[in-house]
């Protein structure tokens, strides 16, 4: 397509030319022909005049005795223009030039022009017998040593002279006419080609800016999508970051306000607890029951602080696989009591991310924590880090965290980072996690994905960051 | 034996009436308590306790400012003072953490035996 578009001006340009060109040649043949049919009329007249003059001047001289050289000044507008009279023989009487003269016509080109030109002389010397008048073109051959053709206008016209029959010839070269038309159509050619050239810098300069521009408006239209996409991006950060400022406030004010009546209540268990002293099951069950329930609450007000303590990042150029193995470290007690075995995978040489180290821990310990879970009976966990170039030729840098628990419930992946969504509500789960997870994870700029594994049980936690 | 003297300063009435009832059942705590920080101040100076629970944040005068207000009293600047907050977050320690000015403290609800233990910890100490 891009091709294309180059090279249509081009064949644009060379069809003007070829078209130009052709005109130029027809025209330049019919201006030749109408200068040299108007030499020939001239010349037709000249004679003519000539050899009536010739006839009221002359009308007692002898042919030979006529004085030719004054003819041609009459004609100034002629140049070299060549005077005969001929008797009705076509042998010459007179010459402008004197010379040839006593010789006949025929005679003086036999075999010395081409046969069709010959046969042109002949046809004339036949008219000049008969008394006729008339004009032709013969190429005759220069007198030179190294003879060239001359194309030659000839006019002829009898003269009714009191002895004999005799006619005028005038004679001019083909190129005293048809010279000026070609010096002409020389100019033009030059001056036109010098137009068509300046015409094609200027067609080439054009396109080639209209080129330039339209690159450059390609390039600023790409340059704002871009900054387009990046600014709502920017403003989905910034409402998030927002909403979160809200969360925030709203979960300090909630934490206060029903961790003092939670605190009242276990001070009331423990005193209750204390002073009664009771052997009756059913009130020490009861007491536990209120002490486990509160546990419970303090549980949901703590998650919810710590989803709404994400509002700032500290972040430095960190290797993530040095994090994962803090994480790791950190969880190894509980990883081992549940038996599960850990597989490493790590990229070496892995590019170091801006992140905040203790945030991105969290999020790793929770998803660990998640598969920890989701895997009562133990089994594997496979983390593989690795980094990799996007179509759009940006790096990032991956981690892929799979287990072989329960995978994730029919249903339940588009909820999973919806707060408080949980499916452990029995063992304490307050849903708080994952949206905490991914809350950090949309702070870095980074993408998380979770899904259960194709062909084999378990989840597959993706999470990726712009290295 | 010698009881130990703490003073409690929390505007959650109903929280220090049981706290009281609590650390008294023990047999080892006389307990006074205040339920405001300025209130808190005047009984540190005359019931000259061994160890004082601190709310951070109350309503008249919060816990910080008390404890700033007691090192500045020489009779009350070695009493050691253990904080009692309802939020611990990172960011939280970050604001108050100059404040609380090297004071240990215990995070809200509190269970009665790490608070027993951070007492005994604390005054031993000093």
């Amino acid at each position: 397509m891009r091709i294309t578009r180059t090279i249509v001006p081009y064949i644009a340009i060379a069809v003007i030319l070829a078209v130009t060109g052709y005109i130029f040649r027809l025209n330049h043949n019919a201006f030749e022909k109408a200068m040299v049919d108007q030499a020939q009329t001239q010349l037709m007249i000249t004679a003519l005049s000539e050899a009536q003059s010739i006839e009221r001047h002359s009308y007692n001289t002898e042919i030979s005795a006529i004085d030719t050289s004054g003819l041609v000044k009459h004609i100034d507008d002629l140049e070299r223009v060549q005077v005969l009279i001929v008797d009705d023989d076509a042998k010459i009487k007179h010459s402008h030039y004197m010379n040839y003269i006593g010789e006949n016509l025929l005679t003086l080109y036999k075999g010395k022009i081409s046969n069709p030109e010959w046969l042109k002389l002949n046809s004339m010397v036949q008219k000049i017998k008969n008394g006729e008048q008339g004009t032709v073109i013969i190429d005759f051959f220069s007198d030179d040593v190294n003879p060239n053709i001359v194309k030659t206008l000839l006019a002829f016209a009898p003269i009714h002279h009191v002895n004999t029959r005799s006619s005028i010839i005038v004679a001019m070269e083909y190129d005293v006419v048809a010279e000026p038309v070609n010096k002409n159509a020389r100019d033009t050619i030059v001056f036109g080609g010098f137009a068509l050239f300046m015409f094609f810098v200027l067609a080439a300069s054009i396109f080639h800016q209209q080129k330039k521009k339209a690159d450059e408006l390609q390039n600023l239209y790409g340059t704002l999508e871009n900054e387009h996409i990046k600014l709502k991006t920017t403003q989905a950060q910034l409402i998030q970051s927002e909403k979160m400022g809200i969360v925030g406030k709203l979960s300090s004010g909630v934490a206060h306000e029903v961790k003092n009546p939670l605190m009242i209540i276990i001070q009331g268990i423990e005193y209750l607890k204390e002073k009664l002293k009771t052997k009756d099951e059913d009130v020490s069950m009861a007491l536990k029951d209120i002490e486990e329930a509160v546990g419970r609450a303090d549980n949901v007000v703590r998650g919810l602080l710590d989803f709404a303590s994400v509002s700032k990042l500290v972040t430095m150029q960190e290797n993530i696989n040095l994090i994962l193995d803090s994480s790791l470290l950190l969880m190894k007690n509980l990883l081992d009591k549940n038996n599960i075995k850990i597989t490493r995978n790590f990229e070496e040489n892995i590019p170091y991310i801006t992140i905040d180290k203790n945030k991105i821990q969290q999020v790793f310990l929770n998803i660990i924590l998640n598969s920890v879970d989701a895997m009562p009976g133990g089994g594997d966990i496979i983390i593989r880090t690795y980094a990799e170039q996007t179509q759009d030729h940006e790096k990032r840098v991956i981690v892929q965290i799979e287990d072989t628990g329960t995978g994730i419930p029919e249903g339940v992946a588009e909820k999973i980072f919806e707060p408080f969504f949980t499916t452990k509500h029995s063992k304490g789960g307050h849903g708080l996690g994952l949206p905490m997870v991914k809350n950090i994870i949309d702070m870095h700029g980074g993408k998380i994905s979770i899904s259960n594994r194709t062909g084999g049980n378990g989840a597959v936690v993706i999470v990726s960051f712009k290295a | 034996m010698n009881k130990k003297k703490i003073l409690v300063v929390d505007d959650e009435e109903k929280f220090t009436k049981y706290l009281k009832l609590n650390l008294e059942l023990t047999g080892k705590y006389e307990v006074r308590v205040e339920n405001k920080g300025s209130h808190g101040l005047e009984a540190a100076k005359a019931f000259k306790p061994d160890l004082i629970l601190l709310d951070v944040m109350m309503p008249d005068m919060d816990g910080s400012e008390v404890a700033s207000l007691l090192r500045e009293e020489d009779s009350c600047k070695n009493i050691p003072v253990v904080f009692l907050t309802a939020i611990v977050t990172e960011q939280e320690i970050e604001e108050k953490g100059s404040d609380i000015g090297g004071h240990p403290f215990i995070a809200k609800p509190i269970n009665l035996k790490n608070l027993i233990s951070s007492i005994e910890q604390n005054i031993v100490n000093t």
